[in-house]
C-alpha cells in the first residue's frame, strides 16, 4: 500500500500544522472582526 | 513528555492569547470601550429622571419595570454625553442599546453605570434583551438625540 | 464485554427517557424559529406559551439529555475500560432520583408554573417543585462519581502503574468538575430559592444567586463537552483508521479543563453589577486559560485523522481530509463526531469573542449567543451524545442500527441545518437582535409598532435552519425507535472501540493522579470567586421578593 512505509517509521502531522495555522487565522479574523464592530459603535 | 508539535501548538495558542489581550487592555487603556462600571447600592438611583449637568452632559436614572422602561423617551442633543445608572424595580431585565455598545442588565439591588457619547442624531431604541416574563417582547425605549434645537 | 442485566437495564433508561423528551425538545426547538420569524403572532401555540417552550426546550436538551448522558457513558466506560461493574445499588438509586427529579420538574413546567427558562434567574418564581425536582436531578448524578471513585481505586490497586484508561480519566475528571461546581447550584436553588419560593423568606440576593448560578453555568457547559472529547480522544481515530497522536495531550488536556472549568464563570456576567471589573478581567484571562486545551485537541485530533488518511492512501497537506469513512453506514460513529467537529470549530472561536471583556458588549443576550452555543452544545455535544446513545443501544440490545443509509446521512444533515441556523442567528445578533424574545409578537410583526424590518433575514435564515435541523431530528428518531422495535440479531455487549496511541508516551505519576491538581482547581477557584463573592455582599443592595412572569406585582 503506498504512503504505508512512511506512516511507520516517522509521521510529521504537516497537514495538521497547516489545519492549525489555519484555524487560528480564522481565530484571529472573528475576533478582529467584532472587534472593528464594537469600535465602531463605541 | 510531550511531542515537540504539541508544544509548538500550545506556543503558538498563547502567543495568539497574549494579542488578544493586549488588544483588549489598549482599548479599555484608550477609553474607547469597557463593560459597565460597578456602583455601591444607594437608594437615590431607585427614582427614574434625567438630570442635565451641563450643556453637553447629561445624567439618565433608567429603572427597567414589569415591562417598560422609565423615563421611556430621552431627548438630549447631538454630541451629549450620556452617564446612564440602570437599576431594576422588580426582576432582571436587560438594557441594550445595540448601536452604541451599550449592553447592561437591570437587576433589583444593583446599580449599573456606563457612559456613551450620543455623535449621531436618530433614534436609538433600548431594548430589553433578558426575559422578564410574559410582556418581555414589548419592553422597548428610546434614546432621541435630534438637531441641536432639543423638542 | 458482557454486562449484567441490572447495568445494562440501567443505561438503557438512562438513554431512552432522554431521547424521548428530546422529541418535546426538539419540537420547541422548530418552535423557537417559528414564533421568531413572525410566522406567527401569538403568545402561545397548541396550549403551550412560548416561554413555557423555550424553558421546556433549554431544561431537557440542556440539563436533562446531557446529565442522563453522561451517567449513562459514565457507566459505559468505567465498565467497560475497568472491566469492573458499579455497585447495583447506586446505579438504581442515580436512576430513581435522576427519573423522580426530572418527572417533577416536568410536571411544573407543563403545568405552566415554571415559565422561568433554564437558568431560572431570581426574582422570577417558579413552581417549588421545579426546584426540588432539578436538586434531585443533580444529587442524583452526584452518586455514580463516587461509586466510580470506589471501582476505580479498586483498580489503580491490581494496577499500581499502569496508566488511567483516557476514558477513564475524562469520566472522573468530569465528574470531579460536575460535583465541585453543583455545589454552588445546589445550595442557590435550596437554600436561597426554595426557602424563598416557598414563602419561608421575603426576599432574595439576585446577584448572589446569579453569581452562584454562573459558578455553576460554565463548568456545566464543560460537563456537556467532555463525553464528546472522550470520544474524540479514544474512538475518533481507531474508527477513522488511524491512532491518537498523543496521548500526553489527551491528559494535560483534561487536566486542564479540571483546573480552569469552574472558576471562569464571571464571564457571563460582564453586564452584570455588584461585580468589580478587576474580577471580569481575572475572569477573562482564565477563559483564554481554559481556551488552551480546545486548540490541543484541534491539534491532536487534525494529526490523528492525518494519520488515518495517511493510512488509507492519502497524499499531499489536505489529502487526509478527503481519505476518512465520511459515507460508511458501519462507521456512523465517524459522521456522528466529524460533523460536531467542523460545527465545533466556528463555535469554539466565537466563544472566544464572548469571554473578551469588552467585546462581550456587542453580542451579550443578542441571538448571538444561542448561534455560538448552537454550534457547541447542540453541535458536537449533540451528535457525539445521540450517536453514542445509538451506538450502546445497539450493542446493549444486540439489535442490528434500523435504517443504516438514513442514519448515517442524520449528522451531516444535521451540521448543515445548525451553519444555515446559526449564521440567521448570528448576524441577528449582530443587529441588536435579542435572544429569549417572542419577536413574532412585536418586533417581527409588520402591523405593530415595535416592528424592525432588518432582523426579518435573519429569522427567516433561522427558520430555514431550524426546519432542517427539525428534519435531520426525525429521521434520528425513525432509526433510533426503529432500533428498538427490531428483533435481537447479535449478541448483547458493552464494546467500545478503543484507539492505540502513536505517542504513547511513559507512565507519568503527575498525569494518573487527581489530588495535585484537585489541590490546584480548589486555590484557583478560591483566587476568582472569593473577591467576586465579596464585591457582591459589599456593593449589592435589598433582596427582591418573588414574582410570577404573569404579573408585575410581587408575591407569590
Amino acid at each position: 500500500m503506498p504512503g504505508q512505509h512512511d506512516t511507520e517509521e516517522k509521521f510529521i502531522p504537516k497537514g495538521a500544522i497547516a489545519f492549525f495555522m489555519l484555524l487560528i487565522t480564522l481565530c484571529v479574523v472573528i475576533w478582529y472582526g467584532i472587534y472593528y464592530i464594537m469600535l465602531e459603535r463605541a | 513528555m510531550l511531542d515537540k508539535y504539541e508544544g509548538k501548538a500550545i506556543g503558538i495558542t498563547a502567543i495568539i492569547i497574549m494579542v488578544f489581550l493586549f488588544s483588549l487592555l489598549y482599548v479599555t487603556g484608550k477609553q474607547k470601550t469597557d463593560v459597565v462600571e460597578c456602583v455601591p447600592y444607594d437608594k437615590t438611583y431607585t427614582t427614574p429622571r434625567i438630570n442635565q449637568i451641563d450643556s453637553t452632559t447629561y445624567q439618565v436614572f433608567a429603572v427597567a419595570k414589569m415591562w417598560n422602561f422609565e423615563p421611556s423617551q430621552i431627548y438630549v442633543p447631538v454630541g451629549a454625553e450620556v452617564d446612564f445608572f440602570v437599576t431594576s424595580g422588580d426582576v432582571v431585565h436587560g438594557f441594550n442599546i445595540a448601536e452604541k455598545n451599550v449592553n447592561m442588565m437591570a437587576v433589583y439591588g444593583g446599580i449599573n453605570k456606563t457612559t456613551v457619547k450620543f455623535t449621531e442624531p436618530g433614534i436609538y431604541k433600548i431594548t430589553c434583551h433578558e426575559y422578564c416574563g410574559v410582556g418581555h417582547q414589548n419592553m422597548q425605549a428610546e434614546v432621541i438625540v435630534n438637531y441641536p434645537n432639543n423638542y | 464485554m458482557k454486562v449484567s442485566r441490572s447495568l445494562k437495564n440501567v443505561i438503557l433508561i438512562e438513554l431512552f427517557v432522554p431521547i424521548t423528551l428530546l422529541i418535546l425538545g426538539i419540537y420547541h426547538g422548530l418552535m423557537q424559529t417559528v414564533y421568531r420569524a413572525g410566522v406567527i403572532h401569538q403568545s402561545s401555540a397548541v396550549k403551550l406559551d412560548y416561554y413555557q417552550g423555550l424553558t421546556l426546550h433549554g431544561v431537557i436538551n440542556a440539563v436533562v439529555l446531557t446529565t442522563f448522558f453522561a451517567v449513562a457513558f459514565g457507566h459505559a466506560t468505567i465498565t467497560y475500560y475497568l472491566k469492573k461493574e458499579p455497585n447495583k445499588k447506586a446505579t438504581w438509586t442515580s436512576l430513581i432520583l435522576m427519573v423522580t427529579g426530572t418527572l417533577l420538574a416536568a410536571y411544573a413546567m407543563l403545568a405552566g408554573k415554571a415559565s422561568v427558562l433554564y437558568t431560572f434567574y431570581p426574582p422570577l418564581k417558579a413552581h417549588p417543585l421545579f426546584y426540588i425536582g432539578t436538586a434531585m436531578l443533580i444529587v442524583g448524578s452526584w452518586v455514580p462519581l463516587f461509586d466510580w471513585l470506589n471501582v476505580y481505586r479498586q483498580w489503580k490497586r491490581e494496577n499500581p502503574h499502569t496508566k488511567i484508561p483516557l476514558a477513564v480519566l475524562g469520566t472522573l475528571v468530569n465528574f470531579i468538575i460536575w460535583f465541585t461546581c453543583t455545589l454552588a447550584v445546589a445550595y442557590e436553588v435550596l437554600v436561597l430559592l426554595l426557602p424563598w419560593a416557598l414563602g419561608f423568606k421575603a426576599t432574595v440576593n439576585v446577584t448572589l444567586a446569579r453569581t452562584l448560578f454562573w459558578f455553576f453555568g460554565h463548568a456545566l457547559v464543560y460537563f456537556w463537552l467532555l463525553p464528546a472529547y472522550i470520544m474524540f480522544y479514544t474512538m475518533l481515530p481507531k474508527i477513522a483508521g488511524g491512532k491518537l497522536y498523543s496521548d500526553n495531550a489527551g491528559r494535560i488536556a483534561l487536566f486542564l479543563f479540571l483546573l480552569l472549568s469552574v472558576p471562569v464563570g464571571v464571564h457571563h456576567q460582564f453586564s452584570d453589577p455588584n461585580i468589580s471589573q478587576s474580577s471580569k478581567w481575572v475572569s477573562t484571562i482564565l477563559t483564554f486559560g481554559v481556551a488552551v486545551p480546545s486548540f490541543i485537541t484541534a491539534f491532536t485530533l487534525a494529526a490523528s485523522l492525518e494519520y488515518a488518511g495517511k493510512k488509507n492512501g492519502a497524499k499531499g497537506l489536505f489529502g487526509w481530509m478527503g481519505k476518512l469513512p465520511y459515507l460508511d453506514h458501519n462507521k456512523y460513529m465517524f459522521g456522528y463526531m466529524i460533523a460536531g467537529l467542523i460545527l465545533f470549530i466556528f463555535g469554539g472561536l466565537t466563544g472566544i469573542v464572548n469571554s473578551s471583556y469588552a467585546l462581550n458588549n456587542v453580542v451579550h443576550n443578542t441571538s448571538w449567543l444561542p448561534g455560538h452555543f448552537h454550534m457547541t452544545v447542540a453541535g458536537p455535544v449533540f451528535l457525539a451524545m445521540i450517536g453514542m446513545s445509538l451506538y450502546l443501544l445497539s450493542a446493549l440490545t444486540g439489535k442490528k442500527i434500523f435504517l443504516p443509509k438514513l442514519n448515517v446521512v442524520v449528522p451531516y444533515l444535521w451540521m448543515i441545518g445548525v451553519l444555515i441556523f446559526s449564521a440567521g442567528l448570528m448576524y441577528g445578533g449582530l443587529m441588536g437582535e435579542p435572544r429569549r424574545t417572542n419577536l413574532g409578537m412585536t418586533y417581527l410583526n409588520p402591523n405593530h409598532e415595535l416592528y424592525h424590518p432588518q432582523w426579518v433575514p435573519s429569522t427567516l435564515l433561522a427558520l430555514a435552519g431550524g426546519i432542517i435541523m427539525f428534519a435531520a431530528g426525525m429521521c434520528y428518531f425513525i432509526v433510533f425507535f426503529g432500533t428498538i422495535f427490531k428483533k435481537k440479531t447479535q449478541e448483547a455487549e458493552v464494546y467500545l472501540p478503543d484507539s492505540e496511541s502513536y505517542h504513547d508516551e511513559k507512565y507519568i505519576p503527575l498525569f494518573n493522579s487527581f489530588k495535585p491538581w484537585i489541590i490546584m482547581m480548589v486555590i484557583i477557584i478560591i483566587i476568582a470567586y472569593v473577591p467576586t463573592i465579596l464585591d457582591v455582599l459589599r456593593l449589592g443592595g435589598p433582596g427582591a421578593p418573588p414574582h410570577l412572569p404573569s404579573s408585575p406585582t410581587p408575591g407569590l
